[in-house]
């Protein structure tokens, strides 16, 4: 008799041991952020619930770009217990639909590695006619300066106002050839730089537009500053 | 008249053991020598597709401190702007049609080491082809990328210059 009741603790410890396990539930597939406007910053979350019977360990969150931050979850999650993961797109750079993933690493069996998936709509009332964000200037001389113009279009329904200009040095001058730029008209923008040191730059510049969707046009300009 | 030699032949558990203990003396052996398990990925080797080249930290500072390479940060601008190998020029991945115009007069023989975050990022390796396919011929990928960088502490600047 003794025998079978120590034989069926023991099972029940194992059945018990065996069948603890950490589920790992998101709340969504993925994070739309729907229509983003470029240069913003946009925020999104996605919660993680431990529906198991188990404590679930959230190893790690990563993002697959520096275009997105993250603030982690709880590393443990007791059963039935949530958290978010919240994140925050950069959208700079970025124009049309973007897929950028996210891994997590648990301890559930079944979901040790889940991608998910970031998706936004980037958006742009003041394009930029080239198409990319860089403005390259090649080499400048030291002491010396040069200019080069480039062009951006009104994509909205409505005419948009350049309140202003600014840039992440001083020795980068920028100016427009209007302040008011009509639907599917376009503006000119003079990049004037000057290099102060044999050395190569990557600078910032940017459009202070009356727009709420899009109140900044970020840019860069890029050079390389040699011997005169 | 010589002597009867009994024989005691091993059970099948102790050649078990005895064979078991071999495995791990080999495995274990193979581990400690080559610094990696027989299985592993073999990442950590000179050269990876594509004919690209890996550099670790150790040859990454040495390569910097030589000032023969250009150092390309593959990572998003804001990564760049936020710290980044003195003298690094921004490629980002994302961004690379846009931005390949500031090679295209470059002498194709220009020793590059292109790096991103870390080992869990590999647009590195996706710049690294790519400028690989623009005709550079000599074109490393610093695996341990600003990670390594950071925690070698190892010099680094702002996009500003400071």
């Amino acid at each position: 008799m003794k025998q079978i009741i120590i034989a069926s603790f023991l099972s029940f410890l194992l059945a018990t041991g065996l069948s603890a396990q950490a589920v790992l539930t998101l709340d969504k597939p993925e994070i739309d952020l729907g229509i983003v406007y470029g240069g913003s910053l946009k925020k999104g979350r996605m919660t993680l619930k431990n529906t198991g019977n188990d404590t679930l360990r959230i190893f790690n969150v990563q993002p697959g770009c520096g275009c997105t931050a993250i603030k982690k979850p709880k590393e443990f999650l007791a059963p039935k217990e949530s958290d978010d993961i919240e994140i925050e797109f950069n959208s700079v750079g970025y124009r049309g639909r973007v897929e950028k993933d996210l891994f997590i690493s648990t301890s559930d069996p079944a979901s040790q590695y889940v991608v998910v998936k970031i998706i936004a709509d980037v958006r742009e009332e003041m394009e930029p006619t080239t198409k990319t964000n860089l403005v390259w200037l090649g080499n400048v001389p030291v002491g010396g300066t040069v200019t080069q113009t480039v062009s951006f279009r009104n994509m909205s329904n409505r005419p948009l106002t350049i309140r202003g200009t600014g840039s992440s040095v001083a020795t980068v001058l920028v100016k427009p050839n209007k302040t008011v730029v009509q639907p599917k008209d376009s503006v000119t923008v003079q990049i004037t730089v000057k290099a102060m040191r044999t050395f190569y730059a990557n600078e910032r510049f940017w459009l202070e537009l009356d727009s709420k969707n899009q109140p900044r046009v970020d840019m860069r300009v890029s050079f390389i500053g040699v011997a005169p | 008249m010589s002597e009867a030699v009994t024989l005691h032949p091993r059970s099948a558990w102790e050649e078990a053991a005895i064979l078991v203990a071999l495995a791990c003396v080999l495995g274990f052996g193979y581990t400690f020598f080559m610094e990696r398990g027989f299985f592993s990925p073999t990442l950590s080797s000179e050269t990876l597709t594509e004919g690209i080249r890996l550099v670790s930290a150790d040859s990454a500072r040495t390569l910097f401190h030589s000032g023969a390479v250009l150092f390309i940060d593959s990572r998003h601008t804001a990564s760049y702007d936020s710290g980044h190998v003195p003298g690094a020029m921004s490629l980002p991945a994302d961004e690379f049609d846009g931005y390949r115009v500031q090679f295209e007069s470059m002498p194709r023989s220009q020793p590059l080491v292109v790096y991103c975050d870390g080992e869990e990022c590999n647009s590195s390796v996706a710049v690294a082809i790519r400028l690989t396919g623009m005709g550079f011929t000599n074109v490393r990928t610093f695996f341990g990328g600003w990670d390594s960088w950071m925690k070698a502490g190892l010099p680094i600047e702002r996009s500003d210059g400071r």
